[in-house]
């Protein structure tokens, strides 16, 4: 055979469409409710007050492997600055839960390689660092905050303001008492205080997709809430799964959760799938049921620095369009764009009015930001309160995955192909 | 010829470097709608796992639930609502007329007491479509000839369901009793109306129910359909909460094509499975649903935190089922169950001494349920006092005859299906609550997709295979 029509032939076999998916775990750019190696709570919102009515977020970890782990919690600013992480030893089949209400308190649940473990969890887990044992030893695990750096956590969290940064805001000014901003837990192999922003960080991140989790927000205020409303932390898988702390594998995602912090020489080195950017939520604005609609909003930047924390902060969405029950749409003006952090919690009273005056409808949500190379990453929670007693809290729906390509505005809304 | 054959192959190169799949390294794939993860993507198919209506209650104090259809697209769509009971017996059907980018809410207490669907303008092709919405009778090539009538306010029964229907309705769903079953139990007997809801992208308005052959030549496989569903529990003595939650997305997969084709899949069987006519079992496409999951619990403690699980579960009858037979769809084994407390103390089922009268349910779920997480049918607490912990639930309901399977793929042996052919398909959705005034609702975490083999079970145990230890599932599958 003609050896050109021999690799034209290949070829056409290698492009075929393949008829069906992929089968196995871990094996596509969906993000699904599944064991992972990373969890995001996209916002949290804390109030400082009286602890008895006090809003507060919680939160929960469980590892469904029987192998120790260790969760690396992260707390960021609202403007996507690390202010404060912690390590969490999990035994096989632990489960741990946060009061992020807590952590601003300057307590944290003490953890640690000395915590009792169950008939079916093993002791070991071969991925640690050999230095895991000490760093994560009851001597080890600091169970308090220093006031220091208590202090500081909760002057990022709620003005903006950090020692570190002495002359520049890292996060927005939050009405009296509130803090707020967004959490990663990842999978990583010792005990440290190493941030997701530092350059070594990579050394000490694992690919196992063993955590599960959620979050409560919880508002006991009969005069702000006296309700409670949870969804599922945002499950981040590796893919591939597997393999020790440090090694480099190559994934065939095109972009990573964590790409922006990763090495340039490996800018995938966290094999983490990327969020997609267009979303479907629906809305309740008033009417006959009482309800109104906020939406929580996370957007992926990229903050190394004081001053990229300012910048980073306040992107406009790409197109936001409003749909009510009879499908009328209406769209922001250009002026009229609210700019958004790097997570939000946004009323949609401050989205497109409806002019037909319906009080439900969907809306369309594509928080991509063109200047960027690769299509932003973003995350949305639909929280649903009435009467003061009634909370529902869910994902909004993604028009596609992370690995989808970014849309043009003049497309028709619809799911990504 | 030769140049031109190289311009071929540098064509196809470039296809090849653009490509979403891949065939090393992982993930094989990156495109949409092209794996058997059940993930919050528009769907062909919503699955409301379980609900449940107050019918005898006053509407202003009445639970209820509530779920939410909308289309993401700008096409026109048909979704074909089906009621079925806790037995899995298809009690109710009506299409919904989605206009594009239409979002339609179903209050189950307007269906099931007041016989009331939803607004004409809600459930017909009369409805006016918004400014960036295509035409009802044109915008959408896959409707078939038949939808411009049948879709039409006249054939919609104006939105209404007839009286007597109503009464049937609610007998099924609260007594398990209907005039076309009349010596049969089709559903359990509860206060409550209780049972599922299935929503299907369709060609045409029918009555057609999932269990007819017909259903499948109006079966439609665009991934367009997204929703949500609340509890809504306004009596301030048992409730006074509500919960909010996706409606499980289920994709057609591949994507497309018109009604009634014949696309092959590689999913080894489908949601609609058992369901499905003998010689095309796939036919539907829909992505099955895992059979283990992770599900966590709080039981009493300071917050006062009760938990419930609501539990979905495939039925093990098929097309050719009697009457009689949905009785077997109660209470149905479970392939394992273990609780984990806060300190990881595991406590398991363990074989009961023979009771008299016998303990009625234990380890075992009907084919949607709601369960207080401390009921004595899960395992019990550990003596260490925790009130908290998380339950692994292996549903898998040993199979049954009406299932099927893909040639290829061998779910059978080291599994616990050992009554038919693969494992079964099941949901789980994770309900707390406390003081009368805080509700949650969320999906459990579900440890594998349904495409993968479900662990063998220590109570069911196939003759040679070994149990593995409670895990996320493997990435190799079968």
């Amino acid at each position: 055979m003609n050896r050109f029509l021999m690799l034209a032939l290949v070829l056409l076999l290698a492009a075929a469409p393949l008829t069906a998916a992929t089968l196995r775990n871990d094996d596509s750019c969906d993000v699904a409710q599944m064991p992972a190696a990373t969890l995001l709570l996209p916002y949290f919102e804390v109030s400082l007050g009286d602890r008895a009515t006090a809003r507060t977020t919680l939160v929960s970890v469980t590892n469904t492997s029987r192998e120790p782990q260790i969760a690396k919690v992260t707390i960021w600013t609202d403007w996507g600055f690390p202010v404060i992480d912690w390590n969490i030893y999990l035994t096989g089949y632990d489960v741990a839960a946060l009061d992020l209400r807590d952590v601003l308190d300057g307590h944290i649940v003490p953890t640690s390689t000395s915590s009792p473990r169950g008939t079916r969890s093993l002791s070991a887990n071969p991925r640690f660092l050999s230095n895991a044992a000490g760093a994560c030893g009851a001597n080890g695990q600091p169970t308090v905050i220093p006031p220091s750096l208590a202090a500081d956590v909760i002057a990022s969290l709620t003005v903006g303001g950090n020692s570190h940064c002495p002359d520049q805001k890292i996060g927005s000014t939050h009405a009296a008492d509130r803090a707020s901003g967004y959490v990663t837990i990842d999978v990583v192999a010792t005990c440290s205080t190493t941030l997701p922003t530092d350059g070594t960080y990579i050394n000490e991140l694992l690919y196992d997709n063993v955590l599960t989790g959620d979050s409560i927000i919880y508002d006991a205020n009969p005069q702000t809430g006296n309700y409670a409303g949870s969804s599922p932390l945002v499950h981040i898988r590796a893919i591939p799964e597997g393999g020790n702390a440090g090694v480099r594998t190559a994934t065939n995602l095109p972009m990573t959760f964590y790409g922006r912090y990763m090495p340039s020489a490996a800018p995938k080195a966290d094999r983490r799938q990327p969020l997609p950017s267009r979303f479907a939520a629906r809305w309740m604005d008033g009417g006959a049921s009482g309800f109104n609609t906020d939406f929580m909003i996370w957007r992926g930047v990229n903050v190394a620095s004081c001053s990229s924390a300012q910048q980073a902060g306040h992107n406009l969405p790409f197109d936001v369009v409003t749909f009510d029950s009879r499908e009328n749409p209406t769209t922001f003006t250009t002026q009229s764009l609210p700019t958004l952090d790097a997570t939000n919690r946004v009323s949609m009273s401050k989205m497109p009015a409806a002019f037909s005056g319906d009080t439900v409808g969907w809306i369309y949500l594509d928080l991509d930001v063109t200047p960027q190379a690769e299509p932003a990453q973003n995350w949305v929670v639909v929280a649903q309160t009435a009467e003061g007693r009634y909370m529902a809290a869910y994902d909004a729906t993604a028009l596609g995955n992370g690995c989808s390509p970014r849309v043009s505005k003049t497309a028709p809304i619809a799911p990504a192909p | 010829m030769r140049k031109t054959i190289f311009i071929l192959s540098l064509l196809l190169l470039a296809a090849v470097s653009h490509a979403a799949t891949f065939a090393t390294g992982a993930p094989s794939t990156t495109n949409n709608d092209d794996s058997c993860d059940i993930a919050l993507l528009p769907a062909a198919t919503l699955l409301l796992p379980y609900f449940e209506v107050e019918v005898a209650a006053p509407p202003a104090t009445a639970a209820t639930t509530l779920f939410t259809i909308v289309n993401v697209t700008q096409q026109p769509q048909i979704a074909h609502v089906t009621l079925w009971t806790d037995l899995a017996y298809p009690v109710l059907t009506f299409n919904i007329f989605l206009t594009g980018y239409d979002v339609q809410a179903i209050n189950l207490y307007d269906v099931i007491v007041r016989g009331q669907i939803a607004p004409l303008s809600g459930t017909s092709n009369a409805t006016t479509p918004g400014a960036r919405s295509l035409s009802n009778t044109t915008g959408n090539p896959r409707f078939a000839d038949s939808a411009a009538t049948n879709c039409s306010p006249s054939s919609q029964g104006g939105g209404v369901v007839p009286a007597l229907l109503v009464t049937e309705v609610r007998k099924a769903l609260t007594a398990g009793m209907t005039s076309s079953c009349p010596n049969a139990f089709v559903g359990e007997v509860h206060d409550v109306a209780a049972g599922y809801a299935t929503i299907d992208l369709v060609s045409t308005c029918s009555a057609h129910l999932p269990s007819d052959a017909a259903y499948y030549g109006e079966l439609l496989y665009d991934n367009v359909l997204t929703g949500d569903y609340q509890y809504i529990n306004p009596n301030a003595t048992t409730g006074n909460y509500a919960g909010g939650n996706p409606l499980v997305h289920i994709r057609a997969i591949p994507e497309g094509g018109a009604a009634g084709q014949i696309v092959g899949t590689d999913l080894p069987y489908t949601f609609y499975d058992r369901l499905t006519p003998a010689e095309t079992r796939r036919i539907d496409r829909r992505q099955p649903l895992p059979s283990t999951f992770a599900a966590r619990f709080i039981d009493g403690g300071p917050t006062s935190f009760q938990t419930d699980f609501n539990i979905w579960r495939e039925a093990l009858t098929g097309t050719s089922a009697t009457c009689l037979d949905y009785e077997r769809n109660g209470p149905m084994e479970v392939a394992d169950l273990v609780r984990f407390d806060e300190r990881e103390n595991p406590t398991e089922l363990v074989p009961l001494p023979i009771l008299d009268p016998p303990l009625p349910g234990y380890g075992q779920f009907r084919v949607t349920s709601r369960t207080n997480a401390a009921s004595y049918v899960f395992p019990s607490l550990s003596g260490s006092g925790d009130v908290g912990g998380w339950m692994y639930l292996s549903l898998n309901n040993l199979g049954s005859d009406a299932y099927s399977v893909a040639a290829n793929f061998d779910y059978h042996a080291n599994s616990s299906s050992i009554h038919g052919p693969r494992q079964s398909q099941n949901w789980v959705t994770v309900s707390m609550f406390a003081e009368g005034r805080y509700s949650t609702l969320t999906d459990a975490t579900m440890l594998a997709n349904g495409c993968t083999r479900s662990p063998a079970s220590p109570l069911f145990a196939v003759e040679g295979s070994t149990v593995p230890p409670i895990g996320p599932g493997p990435n190799v599958v079968p």
